[in-house]
């Protein structure tokens, strides 16, 4: 491990994350037997369950045993073993390059920390960063640390995660950098569904369509939607001129004791639409605050939501 | 409204100062966050509200303009116009004369300038303080400087009209010695201007304000009321007829018609129906009054047909007169002849003179003539020749022996006489400085006597050349120098000198008290204050106390006209003036007695008869720098009085406290605005604060039910 990592993560912490492991809220379609356990049934050394023959039945797969005994042909089931890919996606538009503490510093480290998890598990891990550099949505500029398997290529991931900065984005090119596009474009980049964990604030009208997209390709889906504690609760007084830092047009505003405790309530339905999106497409939605403690994610929340056991 | 520091207000240009901040302010201070995303949604709920935004924004800027603007009025020093008289140090002076007491006022003059001092005094500041001052004959002050209302109103309340006229000048003088004293005084003269003002003035005209009260000039006066014997008796003879002589002047400028009704001891004696033109004056004469008669009283009524009569002042409708017989006044002359001093004596009137030659004086025959004064010329009686009673005064001329009272120490060639009191009362209208005199008398007198003239030629101590003193109430003189050996008989002051001299010796019992005095005038009571009607008592100061207690109880009583007594003790006279006691209380307008303790007592009256306050038309101030009040002529001030309106002055009143409070009123507004999200926040927590204190108390009450 260099410098970095080692500031990243301590060893002690590390040795923590390997007590946690990942668990899967739906089996993923996998061409391969992997260690991880899915609903699913497929091939697969434990017993699940008997079904009747049926035309087009792997003859291999007829528990003759059964048709000595009843007379009557039937399939064994087994418990399909899958490799399940887990996908860190992290929004670097630069709203995430922003607050006390940082939203993307908070969604690296949280990346690091879940992907480290999904490697001790002998899951197969890739990460990427939704917004290429250049602020254009091309796939060949596409920010993708690409699926790896094993402890061993932990460090690679978090040097990779650690390496993701924010871009500026350029509402002038054409297409405009949306999430949808960003996300679509990730989405085409791999056949197989897998268990995404999403790190974004959701700033952004289009991220309800993009989860969509992802969603309906079977996709696990779970959100963590970082927020800076001055999101939450501006601590601002007075007439400003808010300034967006993606390029947005500007705001003027009398910010006063109304106007917060408006922003507040909004926010909060906000939050709340999103709860009820995700709720109806089984999609894990956690909200957070940067200045929740890492390891109080780790430890508490996202076993909680049944992201983590 | 006006400015005291107009300047001020080009502060103005503030004005757009703060515009051109707030300008610059709107520039918002800009603030790059994550995104506008989730403000853009509130903001389209807001949309809702910008116009009450703008407006809240605006407010601000309302209310710093008006802010500055009120400050800026503040520090421009505004005044208004406020009427009444402004003054931390205010003099009242009260013109208190008896035309004050004309019935045109509210209802009299007086009262008119007590309703409008009161009302300057209610608008007085807060810390201002009052001095009130009555000018009557002579002004008295009433209060000094006093910030206490209660008194003040007390004071104006009790004021009341004298009977005679007003020393305004000494007024003015305490005035303005109290005005100088005073930051910021002003001195208010409340007066029908019937007053002698000086035109020199040491007042500032800018502190004096007139307030005239009165309108109306009618009236009519008794002007003059006499009781005299009638001309056909001048010889004195008992039992002659007396006359009554009085006159009434109408002041008015119309025509009146007044009945005159003329009392003798109550009585009436005599009505006269007047018609008097205006400004002009009759008189009527009423002869064959009883000679007993003592006292007469005139009376103006109203019209023979009964119909109102436009008299506005009662003061001098009604008057009064004594009789006052000239008492025989019984001089021995014990001397050689002198046809000088028996001319002289003779001219005196009721003189009845005794002439006596020196050898037919015997003590015995001097002693027991009832005579009030002895004159030895040139004569030195022997010690028991001098009179010792009381009632018998001595005057010796050109005493050639020593005797009892003086010591004859030699002779003075050509003396120079010269009066060492100029105005003393003996002295009066006599002329010394073309007196010569051959020789005199050089005297060492007694101690209580006076010297009156000297010898200017000789050195200091200078001898005596007339000299009077008062001996256990005996009265003396000593003139040093023969008349024959001087031409001072030939002078005109002779008889003067004479008249006054014998006057003083032997006034009489009742000689001492005039028949008639001015208002205000003091009563001189002198000499031998008679406890008995035989004479023999003592009232003065070295006399017997326990003799003199017992045979005077009462002392000299003074009924007033209204009934009241005042009691003069003769204890109480004035040490430098021994047996001489005053009573000055003569303001009442009417009849006083004088009660020696006899029993019988002497009358004497006080008329106002004044023709100043007669004429009760109200006037302009004599003295051209004091500011008329609102009314100018006359007329126009007659109508304003005679509305009921107060005169008012005008006073620039400082409003720039009110607009420095407003000012502060604003900034704090100002203040809440701009920073009243904090305070609701405040607001509401301490709200939560209390209501989640109120619920814990709520829970413990029913966990310890």
């Amino acid at each position: 491990m260099d410098q970095t990592d080692e500031r990243f993560f301590s060893e002690s912490f590390l040795r923590r994350l390997e007590s946690l492991a990942l668990q899967f809220r739906s089996l993923a379609k996998s061409q391969l037997q992997g260690e991880r356990r899915s609903a699913r049934r497929g091939h697969s050394i434990e017993f699940a369950d008997f079904r009747p023959y049926t035309l087009g039945d792997d003859f291999r797969r007829i528990d003759w045993n059964a048709y000595a005994r009843l007379e009557r042909l039937f399939i064994k089931l087994f418990i399909a073993e899958e490799e399940i890919t887990l996908h860190l996606l992290i929004d670097n538009s630069p709203s995430m390059d922003w607050g006390e503490p940082n939203k993307l510093g908070y969604a690296v480290r949280a990346a690091a920390a879940i992907g480290y998890i999904a490697l001790v598990g002998l899951d197969q891990v890739t990460a990427a960063a939704l917004f290429p550099s250049d602020g254009r949505n091309s796939e060949s500029s596409f920010a993708r640390f690409p699926p790896v398997r094993g402890k061993r290529s932990a460090l690679r991931m978090f040097s990779f995660l650690q390496s993701i900065s924010a871009v500026s984005l350029d509402p002038s090119s054409e297409p405009a950098p949306t999430p949808y596009r960003g996300l679509s474009a990730y989405a085409a980049a791999f056949s197989r569904p897998g268990s995404i964990v999403l790190f974004s604030d959701l700033m952004d009208d289009s991220w309800q369509t993009a989860v969509s997209l992802l969603r309906s390709r079977g996709n696990e889906i779970t959100i963590i939607q970082l927020l800076a504690p001055e999101e939450i609760s501006p601590s601002i007084d007075g007439d400003y001129r808010l300034i967006d830092s993606e390029g947005r047009p500007e705001i003027e505003i009398s910010a006063d004791y109304q106007t917060l405790q408006r922003y507040q309530s909004h926010l909060q339905e906000w939050q709340a639409s999103w709860q009820s999106y995700c709720q109806s497409r089984a999609i894990a939605y956690i909200p957070v605050s940067t200045l929740l403690p890492l390891e109080e994610l780790l430890f508490a929340w996202l076993p909680k939501q049944g992201v983590l056991r | 409204m006006t400015f005291q520091n107009p300047a001020a207000l080009w502060l103005a240009f503030l004005f757009p100062l703060i515009i051109l901040l707030y300008l610059l302010k709107l520039r918002r201070e800009e603030r790059t966050i994550s995104s506008t995303y989730l403000w853009r949604r509130m903001v389209q709920d807001r949309q809702a509200n910008a116009p009450w935004q703008r407006l809240q924004r605006n407010l601000l800027l309302f209310l710093q303009l008006l802010f500055l603007l009120v400050l800026i009025l503040a520090i421009a020093q505004p005044t208004r116009e406020a009427q009444g008289i402004h003054s931390r140090a205010l003099v009242l002076i009260f013109d208190v004369s008896a035309s004050m007491a004309a019935r045109d006022g509210s209802p009299t003059r007086l009262d008119s300038a007590r309703q409008q001092a009161l009302q300057i005094v209610e608008d007085l500041p807060a810390d201002g303080r009052v001095t009130v001052i009555a000018a009557g004959i002579s002004p008295r002050t009433l209060v000094s400087l006093s910030a206490d209302r209660r008194l003040i109103r007390q004071a104006i309340d009790q004021l009341q009209v004298g009977a005679g006229g007003s020393d305004m000048q000494s007024a003015l003088q305490i005035a303005a010695a109290i005005a100088q004293r005073q930051a910021d005084a002003q001195i208010v003269l409340l007066s029908d201007g019937n007053i002698d003002l000086p035109d020199r003035s040491q007042i500032d005209p800018s502190m004096l304000h007139f307030i005239p009260v009165g309108s109306r000039s009618e009236n009519q006066a008794i002007e003059l009321l006499t009781l005299q014997p009638s001309p056909s008796d001048q010889t004195g003879v008992a039992n002659a007829s007396l006359t009554i002589f009085a006159q009434i002047a109408n002041y008015s400028p119309e025509p009146v018609k007044r009945r005159v009704v003329l009392y003798a001891d109550g009585a009436p004696v005599n009505v006269a129906d007047l018609e008097i033109a205006p400004n002009s004056e009759e008189s009527i004469l009423a002869s064959g009054v009883l000679s007993s008669t003592r006292l007469v009283e005139a009376r103006l009524l109203a019209n023979t047909d009964g119909s109102p009569v436009p008299d506005y002042l009662d003061l001098d409708d009604r008057a009064f007169a004594v009789a006052r017989p000239s008492e025989p006044l019984s001089i021995t002359l014990v001397g050689n002849g002198n046809l000088f001093l028996e001319t002289a004596l003779s001219l005196i009137p009721g003189v009845q003179l005794t002439l006596l030659k020196p050898e037919d004086v015997q003590s015995s025959s001097l002693t027991g003539l009832a005579t009030s004064l002895v004159i030895f010329d040139q004569v030195t009686p022997d010690p028991a020749d001098i009179p010792e009673s009381n009632a018998q005064a001595t005057l010796f001329i050109a005493p050639l022996q020593s005797s009892a009272f003086f010591t004859v120490t030699g002779q003075i060639a050509l003396p120079v006489p010269v009066a060492i009191e100029p105005i003393d009362p003996i002295l009066e209208h006599v002329e010394l400085s073309g007196v010569n005199i051959l020789d005199a008398s050089e005297l060492t007198l007694a101690p209580w006597f006076k010297p009156i003239i000297e010898d200017a030629a000789s050195p200091r101590p200078r001898p005596p050349l007339l000299a009077i003193g008062e001996n256990d109430g005996q009265r003396a003189a000593v003139l040093a120098f023969s008349l024959n050996r001087s031409d001072l008989p030939l002078q005109v002051a002779f008889p003067i000198l004479f008249s006054q001299l014998i006057g003083w010796l032997a006034p009489g019992q009742t000689g001492r008290i005039p028949a008639s005095l001015p208002p205000g005038a003091p009563l001189v009571l002198t000499g031998n204050l008679p406890t008995d009607p035989a004479g023999g008592g003592i009232a003065s100061q070295a006399s017997n106390d326990s003799a003199r207690d017992e045979e005077i109880p009462d002392g000299i009583r003074i009924t007033r006209p209204d009934g009241s007594v005042a009691r003069l003790d003769p204890q109480a006279a004035d040490t430098n003036h021994p047996g001489e006691l005053i009573f000055a209380d003569t303001i009442q307008l009417g009849v006083y007695q004088v009660d020696f303790g006899t029993g019988d007592s002497i009358p004497f009256v006080v008329n106002l008869f004044s023709p100043e306050e007669s004429r009760i038309a109200p006037q302009e101030m004599a003295i051209s720098n004091i500011p008329a009040a609102a009314g100018i002529n006359p007329g126009e001030q007659a109508e304003t009085a005679q509305n009921g309106a107060a005169h008012e002055y005008t006073y620039p009143q400082a409003l720039w406290r009110w607009a420095a409070g407003l000012a502060l009123i604003i900034l704090l507004i100002e203040w809440l605005v701009h920073f009243r999200s904090t305070v609701i926040r405040l607001t509401q927590q301490a709200l939560h604060a209390s209501g989640q204190a109120l619920g814990w108390f709520k829970l413990r009450r029913r966990k310890a039910q």
